[in-house]
């Protein structure tokens, strides 16, 4: 159970520091530059069809997009 | 359980994948890409059944068996060749196989090694889109649990014929579509687009020849 201690001076939230320029700058691994999600592509030799997987958020792969 | 003991007592070799789905696409694709357009139905007499039952035999190891003594009688050059095998439950409990097998296969060298244990059937698949939906009618167990199947594994599948998997790297939809038409455009035909409900897959383009769907050539014991 959550108990108050006090600990807590409402001043903190204004001297609290947050880099929002970087915040803004993470964006999910499945969303590309423009904002469109992304969908790893393959397929098989011979065989007429190609498959859309989905992209985990947290796959931090950038260089790739 | 009646089944394939080999697999049970070696559970290190169960390299299937764990979903029936994923296991449905690898061999759809593995037919479809080896052209197994033989399509066969192995099955077991009554006798056998009953010595598979009280432990006697191993189904698995009996068509191994017969592929081996197939092999035999082929010449060097024709030793070698794609295969999948799929181990099902019919209705009533018998077990029994279906088995894929390349186009123009004399399958009269299975039929007569396969004799002793039951009867075999064989039709061919005429067209692309009958092979694809033989593909995934023999995988229609692929979903049952463990202990609803005959063998740990859902297939077996002739090693060094494994498709070869082509991955084009993290694109858009609008970009994998375009990627779609032009090989489909390759070959003039259309694509088309379909979904999927599972949580790892989107979906994706498909260009198979519509004309053929009317004529997929269905053996008896598929429809």
């Amino acid at each position: 159970m959550w108990v108050p201690t006090g600990s807590f001076e409402p001043e903190e939230i204004e001297n609290l520091a947050l880099d929002e320029a970087s915040f803004l700058d993470v964006r999910p691994a499945n969303v590309n530059a423009d904002g469109q999600f992304v969908f790893r592509v393959s397929g098989y030799e011979g065989f007429p069809a190609l498959y859309l997987r989905r992209v985990s958020s947290r796959e931090q792969r950038f260089d790739r997009l | 359980m009646i089944g394939c003991k080999s697999v049970e007592r070696l559970p290190h070799l169960l390299k299937q994948p764990a979903t029936g789905a994923k296991a449905r696409m690898r061999e759809v694709v593995y037919t479809f890409t080896n052209l197994l357009t033989t399509a066969s139905y192995l099955s077991f007499s009554d006798d056998r059944l009953e010595q598979i039952e009280r432990g006697l035999i191993d189904p698995k190891k009996e068509f191994d068996l017969m592929i081996r003594r197939v092999r035999d009688t082929l010449p060097d050059v024709e030793r070698r060749f794609p295969y999948i095998l799929v181990p099902e439950y019919s209705k009533t409990r018998r077990i029994h196989f279906h088995l894929m097998l390349p186009k123009k296969f004399n399958f009269e060298k299975i039929e007569e090694n396969w004799e002793r244990n039951g009867l075999a059937q064989s039709v061919n698949i005429r067209s692309e889109i009958g092979l694809v939906k033989m593909g995934f009618y023999i995988a229609k167990d692929f979903d049952e649990p463990i202990f609803g199947r005959p063998c740990s594994r859902r297939f077996f599948a002739a090693s060094g014929f494994q498709p070869k998997r082509i991955d084009y790297g993290l694109m858009t939809v609008s970009q994998a579509e375009k990627l779609a038409q032009e090989q489909a455009s390759r070959v003039g035909l259309a694509v088309k687009e379909f979904v999927s409900n599972m949580p790892w897959l989107r979906g994706g383009y498909t260009w198979f020849d519509e004309s053929d769907f009317h004529e997929g050539g269905m053996p008896p014991w598929a429809t």
